[in-house]
């Protein structure tokens, strides 16, 4: 009985402590730690999505038991992450050494939090209670997002202790090493507004969306604008931290006139001109300007980023094809007025007409409004129609082979900084961390990744051992090299022991002796070794 | 959580709370705007909604009509087809028949111009010209297209009310569009 009671006991214990591993244990890379984390905000979240969007009477009334079952399940998942949270209290470091560790979770702010936004509603199947306090305790799961939020905060602020509050500034809105997680999450915060805000744009023009919906898109935009406006004046204010734009308003002035911060400023500024110029101008149209907020987001693409750096880096061959382009829609152009005005005087009118005609054609769009019908215009236009197949995708193979040149250097450029990391011989968790990054930059699957850490590793090897036997030939040592490989240091002082024990058995006792008795040939270390290596050759003499 | 405050704030120079002034001031301005911006989307809906009032005051108009039973006021009761071509027949007008709606006693005469109080709450045309037709009623006339989307045009206040006249009705949003409320069949 007592033999079932302990093996209950300590199967209780590997389960907690696997649940522990599994689902909140921070410090393992492969658990599901982060993507439970993630689980937990989308789902307050939406909550809070949930929440809005009951005061939307259009969107709640027909929909009512699907916002409760929304609601119920909500609540079923973060009963459960409580109770699990609860229940392996005693592996959490934070509460282990507590006396009763359970308890000290229970008491903690988090988990009173947690406790807050659930709790009510337990109590409001006893009680009877207003359903709408008991709505707006919802409010209270907002609270749950300091759990993922507080953490990034301590860490931002140790990372950044004794930097200026500008660089805390500048840390948070760029990625630097004291970035950390703060500085991801508040990106993350920013690309969810663009989305948000794009899609309201996008559903505002939909009459019977935008009908019963028109103040809520108002409120959108206007959150929108507060978030962004932010982030634009932090970025500008912290920019001189950018050793590029270090002069205090010059380097802001060029900050402000880098293509992301244009799209930033082009991503609020229809509000202001709206809001002030209205009465003066029609100002409608710069609405449609709210979806170059979109662009925001290429600041978070590392492709995007490596595109720009194609188009720069081929706009001279760019160019050059499209002057091709140019010159061969006015010839088409011109000779397709030549041919057709006279048939068709209504179509060809004028060589701008043409000029559309041209495009069209070249373009191999084909609306077919305009067309010839001249022989000569249709001959004209069958060299035309093949031509263009072949022009117009002049510029869209120059763009991807560059493209696909760029990501070639940039990923020879990741495996220089491997080769770098890998001098050491170790790869840091921090040189871990970096390497991760840039290859979810360049969008590196893991296997391709373990792949080119195995290729820098073999290389490395081979280079290493290139390098050794070079300095065994030429009976050099690079010492700094050794300082780094103790490995290959030992090994290397085991080859000279037994070089010196060679030169021991073939050379003369007695006048090696001789030499080494005066004090002025030899140190005393010198002396000492030379006496242990000719005992150790006369023992293998005698042994002999 | 003084810690954290401390952390964030504690090596602060003049600067720093120059750009912490301008980051408040403008929160403070996007607020104002916004508030403003809420309140005038606040106003459109609350005519869409009067306007939605305007419709089924005209449907259940037109059902009492159509089951011959009386209604009020006369001047918007339509005449047949036959009658109006009669020479010399006494016939309503949609001027008489809009301005009796929205006088003093009339069904419509909470329904104001929200947006512009001062001005009337319905017009003829949406016009960026005029300013005061922001946030009024407009009243349009359909003629329907069997082939195709039917034509909406203004309507002319001596237009001649007649059975089975389809009308459109918007309202002159903040920016001169129309935005469609509904129809209505007299």
């Amino acid at each position: 009985m007592n033999l079932n009671a302990n093996s209950i006991s300590s199967l209780n214990m590997r389960l907690r402590k696997r649940v522990y591993d599994l689902l909140f244990n921070a410090h393992l890379k492969k658990n599901f730690h982060h993507q439970f984390d993630r689980f937990i905000t989308y789902m307050i979240v939406f909550n809070m999505a949930g929440l809005v969007l009951e005061h939307i009477p259009i969107i709640y009334e027909s929909r009512q038991h699907l916002f409760h079952l929304f609601d119920v399940m909500s609540l079923g998942i973060f009963t459960v992450e409580y109770a699990l949270r609860f229940y392996v209290a005693p592996e959490d470091p934070a509460f282990k050494n507590a006396k009763v560790p359970r308890f000290a979770f229970f008491k903690s702010p988090f988990a009173l939090i947690d406790l807050a936004s659930i709790l009510p509603f337990y109590l409001g199947a006893f009680f009877d209670a207003d359903l709408r306090v008991l709505r707006a305790l919802r409010l209270l799961r907002l609270f749950k997002l300091f759990r993922a939020l507080a953490p990034a905060v301590k860490e931002f602020l140790e990372k950044n202790h004794g930097k200026s509050f500008r660089y805390k500034v500048y840390a948070l809105v760029n990625e630097t090493p004291t970035s950390g997680q703060l500085h991801h999450i508040f990106d993350f915060m920013i690309v969810l507004w663009v989305i948000l805000s794009v899609l309201s744009v996008i559903l505002e023009s939909v009459h019977i969306v935008n009908y019963y919906l028109h103040a809520e898109f108002v409120i959108l935009d206007i959150m929108a604008v507060a978030v962004f406006s932010t982030e634009y004046l932090m970025r500008i204010y912290s920019c001189p931290e950018d050793p590029r734009f270090k002069a205090w308003l010059t380097g802001r002035l060029k900050n402000a006139t880098q293509p992301t911060s244009i799209i930033d400023l082009l991503a609020i500024l229809p509000f202001y001109l709206e809001s002030f110029l209205h009465h003066l101008f029609d100002l409608r149209f710069l609405r449609v300007f709210r979806l170059m907020r979109l662009l925001k987001l290429a600041r978070y693409s590392g492709a995007t980023q490596s595109l720009f750096v194609v188009i720069k880096r081929e706009w001279p061959v760019m160019k050059a094809s499209a002057f091709i382009m140019i010159l061969l829609v006015m010839l088409a152009a011109c000779l397709g007025y030549l041919f057709e005005h006279e048939a068709q005087p209504d179509k060809f009118e004028n060589i701008p007409q043409s000029i559309y005609w041209a495009v069209i054609t070249l373009a191999s769009v084909g609306y077919g409004d305009i067309s010839p019908i001249t022989p000569a215009g249709r001959a004209m236009t069958i060299v035309l129609a093949l031509l263009g197949i072949g022009i117009f995708a002049i510029p869209a193979a120059i763009l991807s082979s560059a493209l696909s040149d760029q990501l070639r250097i940039e990923r020879e450029k990741m495996m220089n900084e491997l080769y770098h990391m890998l001098e050491d011989g170790v790869i840091s968790p921090e040189e871990q961390e970096l390497i991760e990054a840039e290859a979810k930059r360049l969008h590196l699957s893991n296997s391709e990744l373990d792949r080119l850490l195995e290729k820098a590793k073999v290389q490395m090897g081979l280079e290493q051992a290139a390098s050794a036997k070079e300095a065994t030939a030429g009976h050099e040592l690079d010492l700094q090299f050794l300082s780094t490989h103790p490995a290959v240091a030992a090994e290397q002082l085991k080859i000279t022991i037994s070089k010196l024990q060679q030169i021991m058995s073939v050379s003369s006792a007695d006048e090696l002796a001789n030499y080494f008795g005066d004090p002025n040939n030899a140190t005393p270390l010198q002396s000492a070794l030379f006496q242990l290596l000719l005992q150790n050759a006369q023992k293998q003499k005698g042994g002999s | 959580m003084k810690k954290i405050i401390q952390g964030i704030f504690g090596s602060m120079k003049f600067s720093d709370s120059i750009f912490l002034c301008v980051l408040i001031a403008n929160l403070i301005l996007v607020a104002y705007l916004g508030v403003g911006s809420h309140d005038k989307a606040l106003k459109v809906g609350q005519s869409q909604a009067n306007g939605e009032q305007i419709i089924a005051w005209f449907e259940e108009f037109g059902q009492k009509l159509e089951a011959k039973e009386l209604v009020t006021p006369e001047s918007c009761i339509p005449s047949d087809e036959g009658i109006v071509s009669a020479k010399n027949a006494k016939l309503n007008i949609w001027k008489s028949c809009v301005d009796t709606l929205f006088a003093d006693k009339g069904p419509f005469y909470s329904y104001t111009n929200l947006l512009m109080p001062k001005d009337p709450a319905y017009a003829l045309k949406c016009d960026k010209q005029d300013l005061g037709t922001s946030g009024a009623f407009i009243f349009e006339k359909m003629t329907m297209n069997p082939a195709g989307p039917p034509s909406v045009g203004p309507m002319d206040p001596q237009e001649k009310l007649v059975s089975g006249m389809n009308f459109r009705l918007s309202l002159c949003d903040t920016g001169y569009y129309l935005i469609k409320i509904g129809e209505f069949k007299l």
